[in-house]
């Protein structure tokens, strides 16, 4: 007998639920292990991880920060005017509010999201992650927490880097390509911009990373004999940290306005 | 040191052996299933049917994870497959587990780390060039050495050699045997464990004890 779509979507729902509790879980434990940053093998983890996902993500977050900023600055002077204020609110709104931490974010699970999953998965079926228990060494304390830790910091950064490059540097091309008042639209947008929205940004920026690296790791922990399980792994720790973190900032946008 | 009392689990039925404080023993398994099981056993990564499985004198089904791995961090494995982490260079990953318990710089540990490889025939030029590669670029008996390196390092109260002596060439087997008989006398009271399934590679190690599986349980 065929099973029915609502088992099947039903099925399916109670698997996400499932990974999710699993993702905050791990997140929380990571969180309680936060003290084994003092350990230098630990600490050196959670550089590299730095490195890999906020350092080398640089160029990458600048260019669509760019092109983005343009696209956003020109549509906005070319609806509302040049000289009016909207230009910056629609500029916090729409750059600091919603999709600099949505961009951010999704660079982050494009590059290091899945490589997170791939390295623990390869990690775990390769025994490592079992090496290392026998040397007395927890995977949650030297393999997940410091990934947790460094992509959350390198989200928080890329995070504004991507909203200065975004505003600023749409701002200067706009100016330079269609004339508009450079100046003007910085004053716009400084008088705009508050420590609300900041602190929105700020908390979206949180709350992505540590869901990204959490699901990262507990998909890449939970491959078990097979290589073949990694690239599935990577893959479910993309699409469930994209729902988590497109589920979340409807939450937080929505919640913000109440 | 080590104990098994009447322990059940896959191959094993009512299993029981015990391995003291500086005893130099050859285990040798059925199978290299069974060998592993063993391992599993003891590092409480497969739970045993029944029975009881100590190590330093605590059922590890008794203790919690995190006292678990204080005893495990006092054992030193030699694992066939070196053991050694992928994404980490030769010389972190000999520090790896020294600088995870004990903390300390680095260059302090150099001198130790240049000795232990010279003990174990590794040329004085090679070893630069292996402490900086990655060890998936290095020949699976090198990496088998760098990781009884990085077992020596920590000073183990018992030493558990894996299949270490089987798939090597000659004259590296040579190496490692007397390497593994210095480091027995090394520390008073350490043990040694050979385990393997296959006797003949044991064959030039001295030994008090040689426990034998036959079936599913352990004699002397």
């Amino acid at each position: 007998m065929k099973p029915d779509i609502v088992q099947v979507l039903g099925r399916r729902v109670l698997t996400f639920f499932v990974h999710a509790v699993g993702v905050f879980a791990l997140a929380l434990e990571a969180a309680r292990a936060l003290p084994g940053l003092a350990q230098r093998p630990v600490r050196q983890v959670f550089y590299r991880q730095i490195y890999f996902t906020g350092v080398q993500a640089l160029f990458v977050v600048a260019a669509i920060g760019l092109v983005l900023g343009l696209a956003i600055i020109t549509q906005v002077a070319s609806l509302a005017g040049r000289t009016t204020d909207l230009t910056g609110r629609i500029l916090v709104w729409v750059v600091v509010r919603e999709l600099g931490p949505l961009f951010a974010a999704i660079i982050v699970i494009a590059r290091s999201g899945t490589a997170v999953a791939a390295e623990l998965g390869s990690m775990k079926v390769s025994g490592e992650v079992g090496y290392l228990r026998a040397m007395g060494i927890p995977a949650t304390r030297y393999l997940v927490m410091p990934r947790i830790a460094g992509l959350t910091t390198s989200l928080l950064a890329l995070l504004f880097f991507f909203q200065g490059t975004a505003v600023l540097g749409g701002l200067a091309l706009s100016s330079l390509l269609f004339d508009l008042p450079f100046r003007s639209q910085l004053d716009n947008l400084a008088t705009a911009l508050s420590f609300y929205d900041l602190s929105i940004s700020l908390l979206k920026g949180l709350i992505f990373g540590l869901v990204i690296a959490a699901a990262a790791c507990y998909h890449g922990l939970r491959v078990r004999r097979s290589i073949t399980e990694v690239p599935q792994a990577a893959t479910r720790a993309v699409i469930e940290a994209l729902i988590l973190v497109v589920v979340i900032n409807g939450f937080i946008t929505v919640a913000s306005f109440l | 040191m080590i104990k098994f009392r009447e322990v059940t689990a896959a191959g094993f039925s009512e299993a029981s052996f015990s391995i003291g404080a500086g005893v130099a023993c050859k285990l040798v398994t059925e199978s290299n299933l069974d060998r592993d099981l063993i391992l599993h056993l003891l590092l409480a990564s497969a739970p045993a049917e029944r029975g009881e499985i100590a190590l330093f004198g605590e059922v590890l089904n008794e203790v919690t994870e995190v006292r678990a791995l204080a005893l495990f961090s006092r054992l030193g494995i030699v694992w066939s497959g070196g053991g050694l982490v992928s994404n980490l260079k030769v010389w972190e990953n000999l520090l790896l587990p020294v600088m995870y318990h004990r903390g300390g710089e680095p260059a302090t540990f150099e001198g130790q780390v240049v000795d232990l490889l010279r003990r174990l025939g590794v040329a004085d030029d090679l070893v630069p060039g292996y402490l900086q590669s990655l060890p998936g670029a290095l020949p699976a008996q090198v990496q088998r050495l760098l990781g009884c390196a990085r077992a020596a390092l920590m000073d183990p109260e018992i030493v558990i050699y894996e299949s270490a002596f089987e798939g090597l060439q000659r004259d590296v087997r040579a190496r490692l045997e007397s390497f593994a008989v210095w480091f027995h006398t090394q520390r008073p009271g350490r043990t040694s464990v050979y385990l393997s399934s296959d006797e003949q590679s044991l064959q030039r190690l001295p030994a008090d004890l040689v426990l034998r599986q036959e079936g599913g349980r352990f004699s002397a």
